[in-house]
């Protein structure tokens, strides 16, 4: 990969990789931290990624990185804190602007598998590869993820 | 045929639910729906109001700290840019120090002191980029043109405008194939030797040589845009300006003109 071929990978998925980590975990900070790395990681390891799977290997890095965040526990203190944030959504009266509202409220796991396949239309086989579940589980979590968020929708809607 | 149970439904819910199992599975889970009627009804609620997210816009302000350099492009222009004026350079020696030109001893190492002090943060700035460049993407082509030169060795007391400056060794390069033919053409005196140093534009060299302001002189008034990226231009300059016809065959002594 030349110079201009990762460049032009910045500006086509550096927005998607953003969006993917902010929501995730809410916190712009670690957000633009983990783009930075990701695309690090992308430019030293450019030699050996395969043409054409640029994107799905900064989402690859990006998720694991987000892991390591939430496996360090700075999470704990974002999650408390936003807990404190949360505001009634009953205001909002757009059926997707709730959804991505109740979406924070879920679990960061779920939210990441919601966000790959809703967001990045990643098939179920491509998330199990950048998330190293099985496709079992892949499946398994976005049914259960859909479910709950069926459930505060139906909640807030009512 | 996959057997559908309470134990591994939601793993096939999807499927179901988006419409992606083949016939006989479709059958079989219908099945097992028709025996599990809590299950069932869960899943027609969710069917019913299936929440999907649309993609929200999202955008990352700033990516200029996530690029990186494109090294060839902005070399070349760094590169023409030297060369070029690494020559002028030499072609200043040739006029001034050899008395071919005007200006007196004096007169010139005060216009070089004073070209000097201008270029000086133009030159660090060019060495900066320069260097991110080499030490990110090392060049054969510089470390060979660098090694050349070392093998000159030139003597110091012979370089007009290079003395006290470390730069000289850095823009050193060697168009010497494209240029000397050139050179020969046109100088009537022998040249010993050509090697380039740069640290100056191209245009104010030209300036100085012309005692007058580049932009108004016809030659390059139509020229100017592309000034700065030079190595054709300044072969236009060589072969229409002639710096060399004032000098004389009496000037025909071993001279060292670094470019």
């Amino acid at each position: 990969m030349s110079a201009e071929e990762y460049n032009e990978c910045v500006y086509k998925y550096s927005d998607n990789i953003y969006r993917f980590v902010l929501k995730s975990l809410k916190d712009e900070g670690s957000a633009k931290d983990i783009v930075q790395e990701s695309f690090l990681r992308l430019w030293e390891n450019r030699d050996k990624i395969i043409k054409g799977k640029e994107k799905s290997y900064l989402f690859t890095v990006a998720y694991r990185l987000m892991i390591d965040d939430i496996r360090l526990g700075k999470r704990f203190m974002r999650d408390v804190k936003y807990e404190d944030q949360q505001s009634d959504v009953s205001h909002y009266n757009d059926r997707q602007e709730i959804l991505r509202r109740v979406l924070e409220e879920v679990s960061v796991q779920y939210r990441e598998l919601i966000l790959l396949r809703d967001y990045e239309d990643y098939s179920y086989k491509e998330i199990s590869e950048i998330t190293n579940l099985t496709e079992s589980q892949v499946k398994v979590y976005i049914f259960r993820a859909r479910m709950i968020l069926r459930k505060k929708l139906e909640k807030i809607m009512i | 045929m996959i057997r559908f149970d309470r134990n591994n439904y939601e793993e096939y819910a999807l499927d179901y639910l988006e419409n992606t199992m083949d016939e006989n599975q479709l059958k079989a889970y219908m099945e097992f729906l028709r025996n599990n009627p809590d299950i069932e009804s869960e899943l027609s609620g969710l069917s019913e109001n299936f929440p999907v997210l649309f993609p929200e816009q999202i955008i990352l302000d700033d990516k200029k700290w996530l690029l990186r350099k494109v090294k060839p492009a902005l070399q070349k222009i760094l590169w023409s840019t030297s060369v070029a004026a690494a020559l002028i350079t030499g072609l200043l020696y040739i006029v001034f120090i050899d008395g071919s030109g005007d200006t007196s001893l004096d007169n010139r190492d005060s216009i070089t002191a004073d070209i000097i002090e201008e270029k000086n943060i133009e030159k660090n700035k060019i060495e900066e980029i320069d260097a991110d460049i080499v030490k990110e993407n090392p060049d054969p082509v510089v470390t060979e043109v660098t090694d050349e030169y070392s093998k000159l060795n030139p003597n110091p007391e012979t370089v007009l405008l290079a003395e006290g400056n470390n730069s000289r060794e850095k823009y050193t390069t060697s168009p010497r194939e494209v240029v000397e033919p050139i050179v020969a053409d046109i100088c009537p005196i022998e040249l010993n030797e050509v090697i380039a140093i740069a640290q100056y534009s191209f245009r104010d060299i030209a300036e100085l040589y012309l005692e007058t302001d580049v932009e108004k002189n016809p030659i390059f008034a139509d020229n100017k845009t592309v000034f700065n990226d030079i190595t054709d231009d300044f072969i236009f300059f060589l072969k229409e300006m002639n710096p060399f016809k004032n000098i004389t065959e009496e000037d025909n002594r071993k001279k060292t003109v670094y470019f």
